[in-house]
């Protein structure tokens, strides 16, 4: 019989370190990783054992038949990817090398993460200052910000910019991350493959999943709502 | 970044050097640690990083491709900038030498 576990990711998706040393962990309680989701991790229960976990950058989403190749006749198993991130494994009793010897070098293989993240950030926050014009004009402008909060015709908007306020901080904090990471690279600090995952701050961050998934339903709600209220008024 | 002719990474050189004769994947890594004495032991991701990179930048191409396995070589360019850079390294130890006095 198969039992499968799916566990909240304990940190935000682009710490690497933390996440290599959460699955490790996992395995060494007899929970073998088997697919990461956008929050959700999904485990495979079975016997302890001691593994190895590496999370490779690549450039394109897909990963090449080569490099898988490469990976496995170095004694690295594909696990799963999510987004640009690729999930490898290896018993710690197959004494594998390491995937990357020189940090320098891996830190090119953030290059088009990097990049990108950075320019999602960059439209992101363009975008949101947009709205926040608006919004601030729709309560302002004819200054009568009580009215319009009895009216309640602005509160929609108000909610769908605080929601996207609160994805482009993180797209903003991905950036940050990534950017940082590859500098160390560049340096010569190699990512730390032992995290620490729990923590305060972990903590925090699960609860912070749980707002946006709150937020979501809220979102839909308001869709929803909206669009109810148009039938009505067509009828 | 693209090759501009500067020092290279210590990976780029051996890879370089281990092309001299065309070879793939993991029999590349073996020739690397052997190229270098065993002193060097290159990891699958860093190799890959740096074949795709180097082939970018036309330092080395494709011999042979049949999907799975491809064979890579040094090219004319590879070669001069790889020539150019142990020149540049052996300058480096004559420079040394006043150390062993």
């Amino acid at each position: 019989m198969k039992n499968t576990v799916r566990k909240l990711r304990p940190s935000n998706y682009w710490r690497i370190g933390e996440h290599e040393c959460w699955f490790t962990d996992m395995a060494n309680k007899g929970y073998h990783l088997k697919k990461m989701g956008l929050h959700f991790a999904k485990f495979e229960k079975g016997e302890t054992k001691k593994t190895k976990y590496r999370i490779d950058v690549s450039t394109n989403k897909k990963i090449s038949p080569e490099q898988l190749q490469l990976y496995a006749e170095s004694g690295w198993d594909y696990v799963t990817s999510y987004q640009y991130f690729h999930v490898f494994s290896s018993p710690n009793e197959r004494n594998a090398l390491e995937l990357h010897t020189d940090p320098a070098e891996q830190a090119y293989t953030l290059k088009k993460l990097d990049k990108k993240l950075g320019l999602n950030a960059w439209i992101g926050t363009i975008a949101l200052v947009l709205m926040i014009c608006m919004v601030a004009a729709i309560w302002f402008l004819d200054k009568t910000p009580t009215l319009i909060l009895l009216e309640g015709f602005a509160l929609q908007q108000t909610l769908l910019t605080i929601i996207i306020g609160y994805t482009v901080l993180t797209s903003l904090q991905a950036a940050i991350s990534i950017r940082a990471l590859r500098k160390n690279l560049l340096s010569g600090k190699p990512i730390d493959h032992d995290a620490p995952w729990k923590s305060i701050i972990a903590l925090i961050l699960s609860l912070a999943y749980y707002f946006q998934l709150l937020q979501h339903l809220v979102q839909s709600f308001h869709f929803y709502s909206l669009q109810k209220r148009k039938q009505k008024h067509y009828l | 970044m693209a090759y501009n002719g500067g020092p290279m990474t210590e990976a780029m050189y051996y890879v370089l050097l281990a092309l001299m004769h065309p070879n793939h994947g993991y029999q590349l890594m073996q020739a690397i640690t052997a190229v270098s004495n065993g002193r060097l032991k290159m990891g699958p991701g860093t190799l890959y990083g740096v074949l795709s990179r180097m082939q970018k930048d036309g330092l080395i191409s494709l011999a042979e491709d049949d999907g799975r396995r491809k064979t890579y070589q040094i090219t004319e360019d590879g070669e001069h900038a790889l020539r150019q850079e142990f020149n540049r390294l052996k300058a480096l130890i004559l420079d040394g030498k006043i150390l062993e006095r």
